[in-house]
């Protein structure tokens, strides 16, 4: 089974993330974790190209370690998948149901409220792939600040039990 | 963790059963399998819908049953819009997933139930699966060319 999971260099990979260890997947899985950078919009201008040079290259740098953050993640949860990691320039519409196709991938994993964070103007990055892409596909729903607050008493509590018990 | 299971053609049941059958849900969790009745332009059409859906049902509750004997298993019969009365059913069941089949667009009728998936897929409150059938994926790789692939 071949998987791509679509990560951005937001905290929201952190849901997507989660959505992946927390399946039973079959042992022959194969795991390919994928962030798009897209290009700066002004970056063709003459004046800024060395500007939106020097921020892509930065952009790469911290979706690369992401990317590996992720990857070692996945690989404590699932010791036998297979998991390796792609970085691509250009437009994530594009590039992630692409690379889907090409790799063969069954399914693609991705937030459903994620958006390009280069893009002028917000789109919904998810339900656009799922329309367009050729295979299965999982739209993670990213909790919104309300439910993650919620949760956070929960935690303290387990947090707080725990530490009595000495774990 | 509430699975809210939305089928309306037999296909829907094994792709979905498959996948549902293949995680490992937490515990205390419940399927919901669910079918949207169209709507029946006399009595003796909707008793025939009904009916039918009632048989679709109890169907796919022996397949998910047979695949999955952990979670609770139910199903309901729902009427109207299909997308509509999915995502309905999916905020105030206060459903976690919804777990769909996307089939071929042979067919018309197959390429609205197509448009359900997708509607879902943009407004559910909740996580969504979409599951091709297998042969769909290697068609559609193999047959997409480059233009076609364009914003």
């Amino acid at each position: 089974m071949k998987v791509i999971v679509a990560i951005d260099q937001t905290s929201n990979r952190n849901e997507v993330l989660h959505a992946v260890l927390c399946r039973h997947w079959p042992k022959d899985v194969s795991i390919k974790l994928l962030t798009v950078i897209e290009p700066f919009p002004w970056a063709d201008l003459e004046k800024m190209q060395k500007i939106a040079s020097d921020l892509l290259e930065s952009a790469k740098v911290r979706a690369e370690e992401a990317l590996l953050e992720a990857r070692s993640r996945i690989e404590r949860a699932h010791p036998y998948a297979s998991v390796h990691v792609e970085l691509k320039v250009g437009d994530p519409r594009v590039e992630i149901v692409d690379c889907a196709a090409q790799w063969g991938a069954d399914r693609i994993v991705i937030g459903a409220h994620g958006t390009s964070p280069n893009r002028l103007l917000p789109c919904r990055l998810g339900p656009t792939i799922a329309r367009r892409a050729t295979c299965s596909i999982e739209l993670v729903r990213l909790k919104d600040t309300d439910e993650m607050a919620a949760e956070v008493p929960a935690r303290r509590q387990k947090v707080e039990v725990e530490g009595a018990l000495g774990i | 963790m509430k699975i809210l299971v939305p089928v309306s053609h037999k296909e829907d049941i094994k792709l979905t059963a498959g996948f549902v059958a293949n995680m490992t849900w937490p515990p205390n969790s419940q399927v919901k399998i669910v079918n949207v009745l169209p709507a029946a332009g006399s009595d003796q059409q909707a008793d025939k819908h009904a009916t039918a859906a009632k048989k679709m049902l109890g169907d796919a509750l022996a397949q998910f049953a047979e695949l999955l004997p952990g979670p609770k298993l139910t199903t309901e019969v729902l009427s109207g819009t299909p997308a509509v009365e999915i995502l309905n059913y999916a905020r105030t069941w206060k459903a976690n997933m919804i777990v769909m089949g996307h089939r071929s667009q042979k067919s018309i009728a197959e390429a609205i139930a197509g448009s359900v998936s997708k509607a879902v897929a943009v407004e559910a409150p909740c996580s969504v699966v979409i599951i091709r059938p297998p042969e769909i994926v290697d068609r559609l790789s193999a047959s997409a060319p480059e233009s076609e692939r364009k914003v």
